[in-house]
């Protein structure tokens, strides 16, 4: 079965083929120029044309980033676990369906305490 | 492992490759015209190719040359990527060289890599179509060696018949979000840094109600393959109405199809680039081609979601009416329609079977596009925050309470 | 050999140099991207190793979701600027070198076992690549059962249009190890117990996010942000010159 997944390689070979080829086209006809020939304003970072504070602006980001990161984590993984469920599902009948509604309570709960706590609210 | 299945999948691999990057440029050029046409504008109209239409009267040697010719703005497209492919492929010093560099293939290679568990045609026999198009135009004995060659073998206009179907799309998108992350990240731009945190939380917020909203759907379809769920899609209530997933779950059609455009990133989810406040967002340090390819990987996706869209909520390449006659291979036509069953008899054959079957997709396909640019032309951006109470407020309870809903269901009417 | 069997050596040579590349790195990020290069290498191991479902699990979860958090907390903790330095630890090594050893004690015999290149995992009438001896039968159209012939997945015995490993008309259902239907037949079969108890574990994780990153009262709140806008210390533009030549 596994003779399946050379399709995948093939095409994820194509793909790869291809950007090198735009980026190889682009580097053979597109200007070439040393840093130090370039006119200075090319070489800061972008801020609509005024001048930047400072070059390198990677700094702190909000914490609520990492919160919408971390409960994504957590629901992707319940999730998961319901997908070999819903392929079984018809033939699990009641046991199937009584399974959904344990496993259904924790995720609900777990979303309740989420915006009970406001956690869902952006700010 | 045999020779035909490895010249089938390169059957298939150009295919897939030709429609995808042929649909990428030509989507640049719908978005214009389609937006033009709607803001009641000309949109592109300027690139031509002169053409000779006979001797100059007045010069010597020279050409006549004809009016513009400018088929619509088609040209624009092609105007855009000789321009992307000859500008200053140039890094700024600022950028972590490594990461920025790597940014660009995560945009577009995992876009094209899902492609590959959509069925674009139904199971077909290359050898019985070949022959019977070879024997139609007369070159008998190529038809012999090549029904030869592959024989009745059954193969899939798919390029890889996957058992995990649909999480393997879920599973190659989900690391499209590193292109937005990293890109954003190495950019060492205000901007940049801002569009990358942005887009990635709203493509992993949506991601979650993405997988929860289709669950509905598979418990009625009982798989994740995708070739199956094309198969299931041929059965019909009463002979007639096609089990279409959009029928059987239209409300889940509108949360799926929403999160899907959502990790699209493009109007009116435009959080990353939000042109009127974070210039281009995570890739506003990028020129040329590495730009372009962002820009592409967009339209790419485009051309991907009404893949998907198609083959779980649109019948996939089934048209209705059409039957199965004594095996997938064939068609009967619905006995209702005589003037057609006059014209092919009770079995259609094969070989235009698959012409339909892929005309079909193709309808379907270009259907969804046309129909995302139509919803991108129409609605305004939402803010931030809408985006995020949309997705964790709205359709992630919707979507808990449809599953439990169907299963219920299901489990009342015995298993549809 | 099997190509499969060489594509799964390449697979894990590819994840052992990302492994390396996580600890060798000293930029975080490019740490984090080593990381991720792992986690698809193990995601096509298991492939290879026809463990379909947990491959694609492998990747939906660990790629596109672990490293993301990951890159996240990078971002979070103001990292990945500069690059970290290496200090020697003699404790590390301490514990590390003889840890090390004992993996490799533990795990030789299931090397030694399979020096005549990998075994199959299961045998059987569920192991697709011994279906030869398995006989396994497909419903036609009709009702008759036939012997497919082979078991490659591409193979349709019935030319109904699921090819065989993937046909609810097979006779054996659970006919191919790994596929989705057979995982959820065992995680909702004997492993039913801790199938539930992982959604009550990811409630608990869940709380402990919320808490960890909840609302604080507001002075604090001030506090643990820090003044907003200060300058990094990075390198300053003299600005100025050049510009208006663009």
């Amino acid at each position: 079965m596994t003779a399946q997944y050379l399709p995948v390689l093939m095409i994820t070979l194509g793909a790869l083929g291809f950007m090198a080829v735009m980026l190889g086209i682009n580097s053979l006809l597109g200007t070439k120029r040393k840093h130090e020939q370039m006119p200075k304003i090319m070489l800061e970072p972008f801020e609509c044309g005024s001048p930047p504070l400072q070059t390198d602006n990677r700094r702190r980001t909000a914490v609520k980033y990492y919160l919408v990161a971390i409960l994504f984590v957590m629901f992707d993984l319940e999730t998961v676990l319901l997908y070999p469920w819903a392929v079984l599902y018809k033939e699990l009948g009641l046991f199937g369906l009584v399974e959904l509604l344990v496993f259904m309570i924790s995720l609900v709960v777990g979303l309740a305490y989420a915006w009970r706590k406001g956690a869902l609210e952006w700010r | 492992m045999n020779t035909a299945f490895l010249v089938v999948s390169f059957m298939n691999l150009a295919f897939v490759l030709g429609l995808l990057l042929n649909l990428g440029g030509l989507l640049t050029w719908v978005e214009r015209k389609q937006g033009a046409v709607m803001a009641n504008r000309i949109g592109a109209n300027r690139a031509y190719i002169p053409v000779p239409v006979g001797r100059d009267p007045n010069g010597a040697g020279g050409f006549k040359w004809s009016k513009r010719f400018t088929l619509m703005g088609l040209f624009h497209a092609i105007t855009d990527g000789i321009k992307m492919l000859t500008k200053e492929n140039f890094t700024p010093p600022f950028v972590d060289t490594f990461v920025y560099n790597l940014a660009v293939w995560f945009s577009a290679v995992p876009v094209l890599v899902t492609f590959a568990v959509v069925p674009f045609g139904g199971p077909f026999q290359p050898g019985v179509m070949m022959s019977e198009v070879l024997t139609m135009v007369g070159m008998t004995g190529a038809a012999a060696s090549v029904g030869g060659f592959f024989g009745d073998g059954v193969y899939h206009m798919q390029l890889a018949n996957l058992n995990v179907g649909l999480l393997f799309i879920f599973a190659i998108g989900s690391t499209g979000i590193f292109s937005a992350a990293l890109a954003g990240w190495s950019s060492g731009n205000k901007f940049s840094l801002l569009g990358a945190l942005r887009s990635s939380s709203q493509m992993i917020s949506y991601e979650v109600f993405m997988g929860i909203s289709v669950l509905g759907l598979l418990v009625v379809y009982g798989t994740v393959d995708f070739n199956e769920m094309a198969q299931l899609q041929q059965q019909t209530w009463f002979g007639v109405i096609p089990k279409w997933g959009v029928l059987l779950q239209p409300h889940m059609f509108f949360v799926f199809m929403t999160a899907l455009m959502a990790e699209n990133k493009r109007v009116p989810f435009d959080m990353p680039e939000a042109e009127s406040e974070l210039v281009a967002g995570y890739f506003t340090e990028y020129t040329s081609m590495k730009m372009g390819l962002f820009m592409m990987a967009e339209f790419l996706e485009i051309a991907v979601i009404a893949g998907i869209m198609t083959t779980m909520f649109f019948g996939a390449y089934h048209i209705p009416g059409v039957v199965a006659a004594t095996d997938a291979m064939h068609w009967a036509m619905h006995p209702e329609l005589t003037p057609v069953n006059a014209i092919f008899g009770a079995e259609v054959p094969h070989a235009l079977v698959v012409v339909l079957r892929v005309g079909a997709f193709l309808f379907k396909l270009i259907f969804f596009c046309w129909l995302q640019i139509l919803i991108r032309w129409t609605l305004p951006k939402f803010r931030y925050d809408q985006v995020m109470k949309l997705g964790w407020k709205y359709m992630l309870p919707l979507s808990i309470v449809n599953v439990i809903a169907t299963a219920a269901f299901m489990y009342v009417l015995g298993g549809m | 050999m099997d190509p499969s069997v060489l594509a799964l050596y390449a697979c894990c040579l590819l994840a052992l140099a990302g492994g390396a590349g996580v600890i060798v790195l000293r930029n975080p990020v490019h740490a984090a991207i080593s990381l991720l290069f792992t986690m698809l290498a193990l995601g096509g191991a298991y492939a290879m190793m026809q463990a379909h479902l947990l491959a694609a699990l492998q990747v939906l979860i660990y790629a596109g979701a672990i490293v993301i958090l990951i890159v996240y907390v990078i971002m979070l903790l103001d990292q990945g600027r500069e690059e970290v330095p290496h200090p020697f630890y003699p404790l590390g090594v301490a514990i590390g070198v003889p840890l090390a050893v004992l993996l490799v004690v533990i795990s030789a015999p299931a090397f030694m076992g399979a020096s005549a290149g990998p075994e199959p995992l299961i045998t059987g009438p569920e192991d697709c690549t011994n279906c030869e001896s398995a006989a396994v039968m497909v419903k036609k159209p009709d009702g008759s059962l036939v012997e497919a012939s082979g078991c490659e997945d591409y193979v349709d015995t019935d030319n109904d249009g699921f090819t065989d490993c993937n046909d609810p008309d097979c006779h054996d259902n659970q006919l191919c190890y790994g596929t989705v239907r057979a995982v959820g037949g065992s995680l909702l079969g004997p492993f039913v117990l801790p199938f539930e108890v992982a959604s009550v574990l990811l409630l608990a994780g869940i709380a402990g996010s919320i808490l960890l990153t909840g609302r604080r009262p507001k002075e604090l709140e001030d506090v643990i942000a820090g003044p907003a806008i200060a300058p990094a210390p990075g390198p300053q533009v003299v600005s100025g010159e050049g510009r208006g030549q663009a």
